[in-house]
């Protein structure tokens, strides 16, 4: 753990150059080879209006409504889900909480499974993130009202209901499935998108998820200071004037919007949520201040590095998403724990 | 006295592993089959001799009466072999439109099965059809169960869809039904290699919304070069069925794209996959979209592994050469019964 302000901010900065090259490699490298000059011609097109004759149109094609759209949504996806789950584990003040513990992300799936069951995810590219979004919703706004009693909420009550609430959402989720069976599209639609994953996203996805996203790390920012102080108790956070009940009911709401929106776009990709923000609070420590920015910067690019990992080691395999992340970070997760372990002995 | 504990226990698992060395053939059963484990029928007339690869036989002294076809092959294939009186169940398959193409056709007397034992045995079947892909337990149970059972497990080509009919044509003693099938079947893909022949071979794609394309080896593969095309996908993709990047499809540059026609919850009026991957910003320049040639064949006639893949191979046929004629329709009645729906080449 570093604890020089000076040094902290510089780690920021790495994570931020590490993000910067990333991005850049992730719109290089694809299972298509485009040579690099081309690329920069298209880019350059797109960006500054310019016209070049040699580009061809369906390299431009892959580039800009193929590659960027996948990009920026690996981006945002991952970062949202390292926010979330960074509010979620300081709220809660409990390690194991993540997008997942309230059921959130299981009523987004639900919600995706209804719309493509009813046959509505062939109308709009839209009607899946709604009905994500919808579920999310439903799914937080049971657990909060199960768990709230006269305006106080017990924490325990809350994380248990969460747990509850989740199971019957995965038990739905599966009957669904169970009774798409005797309709093979369907059912092959269903178990695709719950898979999770990057392909097929357009420009659409990211416009529902660009405002969501943004919107939500801009208010984020505000709660940093109450979000150290609720690490330390609700007591000690009253005490110093923090409106515990409305903060909590507030991050719930916003961590629930992001989260709805990157299941509903990306579908269930786990662990990022759970790991990057406790890999981030090893190295940083617990002040939110630089671990909001840190954990918006470590998921984008867990979930790009994974996402490059994919297309250079396996290119055409049909390896999760969801496995690489997991495959790439416990390793990880596990050497910094372990080396902590050796520096508090 | 801890050391001789340990010791003894030792001792008594490589007892176990000596004895299990020596008597692996009661765990045979639970062998993984790879590769062709289909069932190897005698020659000549009744009684036959069933031999399955893990060695046990059975002996069917008069052809079966009481089949049970758990597969949906089979259901297909069987319908235009044997008399429903000879079935006694059937998948549970057989009546969903979005996978069968002999919807209603067996009677609504004849069972529906899953591939569950306790129901099998009570039908008392004196003949099983399963496949490789059947769920495995069912299987082993029904391996021990001293009931004839017939396992197919190779259906990667029309050779093997016509290997099939000819071994269930053989057991089932309808072996005159099954050459006309096969007849017919082979007739039918000649007519359509002898009418695209003079053509150009268009790069054809096959692609799924979900993203799947096929590489060679397989079915879909051959139903391309049968029609007169190019499987842009062959060398690229593995064998089968695989997975395709966006990018790379549209990097394949397909003069012709061949999709999958869905039915979405029993209702044909929706939207087709067509429609969806024309209004896809990425594809638009892709020559098969610019051309207007993007087409839907019913799944059903794609995912068949029976005598009505030859459906599918026509439909493509006609897609990548509109020029090309028909099938002449007075043959093809002969093929089915007359009680049974023959869904048009659209």
């Amino acid at each position: 753990m570093f604890n020089n302000p000076t040094h902290k901010i510089l780690i920021i900065g790495l994570l931020a150059i590490l993000f910067i090259t990333l991005s850049g490699l992730a719109v290089l490298q694809g299972p298509v080879d485009i040579p690099f000059n081309t690329i920069l011609t298209i880019l350059s097109e797109a960006i500054l209006g310019t016209h070049h004759d040699t580009i061809i149109a369906w390299q431009q094609s892959i580039i800009i409504d193929v590659r960027l759209p996948r990009v920026l949504i690996a981006m945002f996806a991952g970062a949202s889900l390292a926010l979330c789950g960074l509010i979620t584990q300081s709220m809660f003040r409990n390690p194991l909480a993540s997008p997942s513990i309230l059921g959130v992300s299981s009523g987004a799936s639900l919600g995706a499974v209804i719309a493509i069951y009813c046959g509505a995810s062939l109308l709009s590219a839209w009607s899946i993130p709604l009905f994500a979004f919808i579920g999310a919703g439903i799914t937080l706004s049971i657990v909060y009202r199960i768990a709230t009693n006269q305006g106080q909420s017990n924490i325990a009550t809350l994380l248990l209901s969460g747990v509850a609430i989740s199971a019957l959402n995965v038990a739905a989720t599966s009957l669904l499935l169970a009774l798409s069976l005797n309709n093979w599209d369907v059912a092959r639609m269903i178990i695709y998108w719950t898979m999770g994953g990057l392909d097929g996203r357009t420009w659409d996805h990211v416009f529902i998820i660009l405002p969501i996203i943004c919107s939500g790390f801009i208010c984020l920012l505000f709660y940093s200071k109450p979000l150290d102080l609720l690490l330390l108790g609700e007591q000690h956070a009253l005490s110093v004037g923090v409106d515990v009940k409305k903060t909590r009911r507030n991050l719930l709401i916003i961590s629930t919007a992001m989260v709805g929106a990157s299941v509903s776009v990306v579908g269930g990709i786990g662990f990022i949520g759970l790991v990057v923000p406790h890999i981030l609070r090893l190295i940083l420590g617990p002040s939110h201040r630089y671990l909001l920015p840190a954990s918006l910067l470590g998921g984008a690019i867990a979930l790009m590095s994974a996402d490059l990992f994919t297309s250079v080691f396996f290119k055409n395999s049909e390896i999760p998403l969801g496995v690489i992340t997991a495959a790439l970070g416990a390793p990880f997760f596990l050497f910094l724990l372990i080396k902590q372990r050796v520096v508090i002995n | 006295m801890n050391a001789f504990k340990l010791i003894f226990f030792a001792l008594f698992l490589l007892l176990l592993i000596a004895f299990i060395q020596f008597k692996k053939d009661i765990f045979v059963l639970f062998e993984e089959g790879t590769g062709n484990f289909t069932t190897q029928i005698s020659t000549g007339d009744f009684p036959k001799t069933l031999t399955d690869v893990t060695g046990i036989t059975y002996t069917l002294t008069q052809p079966p009466k009481r089949i049970i076809s758990a597969t949906l092959a089979t259901d297909h294939i069987l319908s235009a072999l044997v008399s429903q009186e000879r079935i006694v169940g059937v998948s549970r398959y057989v009546d969903y439109p979005s996978l069968s193409n002999i919807v209603d056709f067996y009677a609504p007397s004849i069972r529906r099965t899953k591939t569950e034992i306790e129901s099998i045995l009570s039908l008392q079947p004196d003949l099983v059809f399963v496949a490789s892909y059947s769920d495995p337990e069912a299987v082993r149970y029904l391996l021990r169960s001293d009931i004839a059972v017939v396992r197919l497990s190779e259906f990667k080509s029309f050779t093997d869809i016509i290997n099939n009919i000819r071994l269930i044509a053989d057991i089932t003693d309808s072996k005159v039904k099954g050459q006309q099938v096969i007849d017919e079947l082979e007739n039918r893909i000649e007519f359509i290699k002898a009418q695209v022949k003079p053509y150009k071979k268009p790069r054809v794609l096959y692609y799924d919304l979900n993203g799947f394309s096929v590489g060679g080896n397989s079915l879909m593969n051959e139903a391309i070069n049968i029609s007169g095309g190019i499987n842009v996908a062959e060398n690229i993709l593995p064998d089968g069925e695989h997975k395709i990047s966006e990018e790379l499809a549209i990097s394949l540059q397909p003069d012709i794209i061949v999709m999958s026609q869905w039915i979405f919850n029993d209702n044909q009026q929706q939207q087709s996959p067509v429609d969806i991957l024309k209004n896809k910003v990425a594809w638009a320049n892709v020559p098969a979209i610019k051309n207007n040639k993007v087409y839907a064949v019913p799944g059903t006639w794609l995912r068949t592994v029976s005598q009505f893949r030859i459906k599918g191979v026509e439909a493509i046929a006609a897609m990548l050469h509109p020029e090309i004629k028909p099938y002449p329709r007075a043959d093809q009645a002969n093929q089915h019964n007359s009680s049974h729906e023959v869904i048009d080449v659209q």
